[in-house]
């Protein structure tokens, strides 16, 4: 149902340094992602679908690319009178310097204040899922939780920085929490981590967060979550659909390469929970004479000459007879010439594969090409 | 009376028509609405046209069937037509004081919406319809309409001669104005076809509207009683060359050519430029899939697809699904059919969310049928299931469910 009372917060920048690549003009959270998305698509998508009608996004820099992304909100139904989207800058409130997240959110107290809702829901925007948010805070209304995680039980993924893990009773309320325990085995181990989504009352989280600036203890995992869980009752909710936390280079490959499987797109692009994304007027996409595309995702407004597998290709793409393209992800509007070869590519947007090329990376360590590059 | 600012141009989309030669495909949803080219539908193509061409107020009559459509054109958003003071309007038939009548002739549907048209207080009036597929600046020919100091412009193009008699033909001057209008003419003067797109000058056309609606034996037609009632009392009338991809699509053979043009790079009709872009309402759904067993050749594809069969000179619309060994050629699939795996279809129209079952077999050949005449597009309707190992002959339109072999 729409209109519930909750205030989505979400935090684009936090873990920008995972990917120093593809970060480098962009925040997290606009990375584009499976063809057509940039990762807040999901975060965003998630609120909306479990009828959270206010989202604000705590920008704290390089966040023109996300500016044009997310424009008036439209394509998420947040161009509303009552709600909608806002985006929060760090140069909000006459606060002349704001260097952490911390201190970007206390800049955006006025918003959250103001806010009508009473609860807020706080999200990093770097992990791909399709989540009904409203189950999650039916157990935090059950338990009278002051504030519930959402966790998932895994192995922590490679890249994930300073990833919390927690220690639950069977009541799911959290006995223990540890930043970056230190782990001997280097294939990681199975545990329950925190994915960076809490919810909790409004005044509750401003009580926090003015207490954490007042003390100068601006470490939003630490000061924020690990000093408080012994004074209030903490819960965990886990959330166990599919979910992929992109922390890496390595993780955003396999994330991305993830959706080739019709059970994890089945998941994701749940009908009744759609994922929205700004819109494009592309054309469908044009497979020419003598193309070859076997286990690929394309977007619209390709044309597609060549051959293509097990690759991500997005919007706007054009591959050119004879072309070779494998196990790549190609970004949007990206031209790739006559008979050139990419094996293990990202190519971000707007690059240019010149005829002739060939690169090849590897599996484990894929080669990146920066945005309107020419190769 | 509210103060509209006004409007230099208001353009009128005739899209009441039910297209009855679509068959099954306008069976639930009136002409202008049936989709068209992987992801449109026909409308967007007159709509993206005013809004290229600067032309902001677009009233559309709407009558057969107008569900879809209304729901389709929404608030205009996709086409940036919900401005504060306008944008796109639906005009269905309504109740008035003297009583209720059905639009009786496309004059006769602007007629009644002379109040709607008065209170942008225009100069000009563009009268399009729905059943075309074209890129036009309109602006242009408001242009020479100007320029010209015309009462009324009709835009017109070049057809074979072999075709003319199925047009309005107009026969012109050498300045191009009009002297004659030859309606579907045996033996035609000249290839100077009418292509149903008209600039009027607001002031003649609502005094001629006015006096035709008074007329007891008008049919209320512009082709066949206003224009030629506006040439008769010597109103300054002229013709408007257009040069460029133009399609009528009112049959199931013209509509299905249309979509092939799209396939054929000769064709100038490019809907993918920044400039001019048509625009529509985008399907919310992930990127289309291609399958290891998938192969797919010169088609065009649209989002949401899932693709595992052999796809070949066709044009699949959002979320449909191919089968493992289905083939798919020469063929319009519309959004959402589901073709199971083995089935067929060759030279056919399948309609929205209709679904093939495994192992049968839609449409021919043209090589495979002996008597060419009998041979034709084979149009499957719209949420139809045709069941397993079913045959459906070349040109034959399915209104209902078939049933297939029960399942062993």
């Amino acid at each position: 149902m729409k209109g519930t009372n909750i205030l989505g917060l979400v935090f684009p920048n936090v873990n920008d340094i995972c990917i120093p690549e593809l970060t480098s003009t962009r925040a997290i959270a606009s990375i584009p992602f499976g063809g057509k998305y940039r990762l807040i698509d999901f975060t965003i998508s998630n609120m909306v679908n479990s009828g959270i009608n206010r989202v604000g996004v705590v920008a704290e820099k390089k966040f023109a690319s996300l500016m044009d992304h997310l424009g008036s909100g439209k394509a998420w139904d947040l161009s509303k009178r009552r709600g909608g989207l806002t985006i929060l800058s760090p140069f909000g409130q006459g606060v002349d310097s704001v260097n952490t997240t911390m201190e970007c959110m206390y800049n955006a107290c006025g918003f959250i204040e103001h806010a009508p809702e009473k609860y807020v829901l706080l999200c990093t925007s770097n992990s791909v899922f399709n989540c009904d948010y409203s189950k999650m805070v039916a157990q935090h209304m059950e338990t009278g939780a002051d504030i519930t995680f959402m966790y998932v039980n895994g192995k922590v993924p490679k890249g994930f920085s300073n990833p919390i893990v927690i220690t639950t009773d069977t009541d799911n309320k959290i006995k223990d929490m540890v930043i970056n325990p230190r782990v001997d085995s280097t294939n990681g181990f199975e545990c329950d981590y925190l994915c960076s989504t809490a919810f909790m009352k409004k005044e509750l989280f401003l009580d926090i967060l003015a207490d954490c600036i007042s003390r100068n203890a601006l470490d939003i995992r630490r000061n924020m979550f690990l000093d408080n869980y012994k004074r209030f009752n903490i819960y965990g909710y886990e959330f166990k659909g599919y979910l992929s936390s992109v922390t890496s280079l390595d993780s955003y490959f396999k994330t991305n390469m993830s959706l080739m499987d019709p059970l994890v797109r089945a998941d994701l692009f749940n009908q009744d929970r759609p994922i929205y994304t700004k819109v494009r007027d592309d054309m469908p996409s044009k497979y020419g004479l003598g193309c070859c595309v076997k286990n690929s995702l394309i977007a619209q407004g390709c044309v597609i000459e060549g051959e293509v597998e097990n690759s991500i290709i997005s919007k706007g793409v054009h591959i050119g007879k004879g072309a070779k393209i494998e196990n790549c992800i190609i970004m949007q509007d990206t031209k790739i010439g006559e008979n050139a070869k990419l094996s293990y590519v990202i190519c971000d947007k707007d690059a240019v594969i010149k005829n002739d090329r060939a690169l090849m990376g590897y599996e484990t360590y894929p080669i990146y090409i920066a945005k309107a590059n020419i190769v | 009376m509210q103060n509209y600012p006004k409007r230099e141009v208001v353009a009128m989309l005739l899209a009441g028509g039910q297209g009855s030669r679509l068959g099954v495909l306008t069976k639930d949803i009136a002409k202008p609405a049936v989709p068209f080219g992987g992801k449109y539908r026909i409308i967007d193509f007159p709509l993206s046209n005013c809004v290229n061409s600067g032309i902001d107020e677009v009233g559309v009559l709407t009558q057969y069937q107008p569900l879809v459509l209304n729901e389709y054109i929404g608030t205009g958003q996709p086409w940036d037509l919900d401005g504060i003071f306008g944008g796109v309007h639906c005009l269905s038939p309504y109740q008035q004081i003297e009583g209720a009548t059905w639009y009786s002739g496309t004059a006769n549907a602007i007629y009644q919406n002379i109040n709607y048209i008065a209170r942008y207080r225009p100069e000009y009036v563009v009268i399009l319809s729905g059943d075309h597929i074209y890129k036009m600046d309109y602006s242009k020919m408001i242009a020479k309409h100007k320029e010209n100091n015309a009462d009324c412009t009709i835009a017109s193009i070049d057809v074979p001669i072999s075709e003319a008699s199925r047009f309005g033909i107009l026969n012109t001057n050498e300045d191009g104005s009009i002297y004659e209008f030859d309606e579907k003419p045996a033996k035609p003067k000249s290839t100077n076809a009418s292509m149903g797109i008209y600039v009027f000058t607001w002031s003649k056309l609502c005094k001629y509207l006015i006096e035709d609606e008074a007329n007891e034996n008008s049919s209320h037609d512009f082709g066949k009683d206003v224009l030629p009632a506006m040439l008769k009392a010597g109103e300054r009338m002229f013709a408007y060359r257009f040069e460029g991809y133009w399609k009528d699509v009112g049959t199931i053979e013209s509509l299905w050519e249309a979509n092939m043009d799209l396939l054929d790079p000769n064709v100038p009709l490019d809907l993918s430029e920044e400039k001019d872009k048509i625009y529509s309402r985008n399907p919310v759904m992930p990127p289309q899939y291609v399958a290891q067993s998938a192969k797919i050749q010169n088609s065009l594809v649209a989002d949401g697809c899932n693709i595992y069969g052999e796809i070949e000179f066709s044009v699949l619309f959002a979320g449909v699904t191919v089968g493992v060994g289905a083939v798919v050629k020469d063929s319009i699939i519309m959004p959402g059919a589901v073709i199971d795996d083995n089935a067929v279809v060759q030279y056919a129209i399948i309609g929205e969310n209709a679904h093939i079952s495994s192992g049968a077999v839609i449409g021919k050949r043209p090589e495979e049928v002996e008597n060419k005449n009998e041979w034709g597009i084979a149009v499957v309707g719209g949420g139809l299931t045709i069941g397993q190992n079913v045959s459906v002959a070349a040109k034959q339109m399915v209104y209902n469910d078939i049933e297939g072999d029960s399942e062993q």
